[in-house]
């Protein structure tokens, strides 16, 4: 069972509107957020093989509370096909003014039956 | 005193007769108890169907009593909510347990996090603003920006039940098993 893992974080900041972009391919960084804005960022996955596999994505840490996916937690992806999976980050009013973070990780099984 | 001291040096042998006596019982028990192994089949199933009775009633006096009892103690008919949006993150969280109390219009207070019902169900949301001369209330969720329509103080089913330290008693992914049973009922 192949598993990608990726950190995920985000910084609150003081202030209104405020969304700062961190790209990087390593990790899920949502980047400076104030209260009540959001981010989004994407992974893409792909099945080039000829069995279908079973993706299960699982979230922890304190920024999985405040994280949300596009997709089920559990789903398939058959040969060929490809997906890009949404992670969103809301960061409400009762945050506060520091970093949170998480961690994301992508099992993948070859879907049996 | 000789005879005496003969007497004393004798009890141990006496005892050590005793000793061997009770080796002898000993293995004699070991046959008892191998005979009590070799129980009737009938006897065990019945033994297993007794056990299992126990179990199933223990659990349903978990599930049918603790309501009644949390109910009857905490003077509410909804005695437990379970938390099913992040609206008043981080105090209450998705799936958390949480226990209500009853209490009277004039004992809430600003800052309660309290249970009312709505046309959406219920919600549990912090009290920001008390109007006593409208009898109503104005709540919020911490976790929004927004307050919610004002409410009749008399929609207000109770308040959660506290700690001392004044945070909500919760037990956290309880609430899941609730949110679960409540969707497949939905479906």
């Amino acid at each position: 069972m192949a598993a990608e893992r990726y950190q995920a974080v985000v910084q609150v900041v003081e202030g209104t509107d405020k969304v700062g972009v961190n790209p990087t391919a390593e990790r899920l960084d949502f980047g400076d957020l104030s209260r009540d804005t959001g981010a989004s960022r994407f992974i893409n996955l792909k099945n080039p093989g000829k069995m279908p596999k079973t993706i299960w994505v699982v979230k922890s840490g304190e920024l999985a509370e405040l994280m949300k996916v596009d997709r089920p937690a559990k789903f398939t992806l058959r040969p060929g096909e490809e997906v890009k999976l949404e992670f969103n980050v809301r960061i409400p009013s009762s945050a506060q003014y520091r970093k949170y973070s998480g961690r994301v990780m992508i099992f993948k099984w070859p879907k049996v039956f | 005193m000789s005879e005496e001291h003969k007497i004393e040096t004798e009890t141990p042998q006496m005892e050590g007769t005793d000793a061997a006596a009770a080796g002898i019982e000993r293995s004699t028990v070991t046959p008892r108890m191998s005979e009590k192994k070799k129980k009737p089949l009938g006897r065990r199933i019945l033994k297993l169907v007794l056990n299992l009775v126990a179990y199933v009633a223990f659990v349903a006096l978990l599930v049918w009593g603790l309501p009644i009892g949390l109910s009857r103690w905490l003077g509410t008919e909804y005695p437990m909510a379970a938390i099913t949006s992040g609206s008043m993150w981080p105090e209450l969280k998705v799936g958390d347990l949480i226990l209500v109390q009853a209490v009277t219009p004039e004992q809430l207070k600003v800052g309660d996090i309290v249970v009312y019902t709505n046309e959406r169900g219920f919600t549990i949301h912090r009290i920001k603003e008390i109007d006593t001369a409208k009898g109503e209330i104005t709540t919020r969720g911490d976790a929004n920006n927004v307050d919610d329509k004002p409410v009749a103080i008399t929609t207000v089913i109770g308040r959660t039940l506290n700690w001392s330290s004044g945070k909500p008693v919760r037990i956290p992914k309880l609430g899941f098993i609730s949110i679960v049973v409540s969707k497949r009922v939905e479906k």
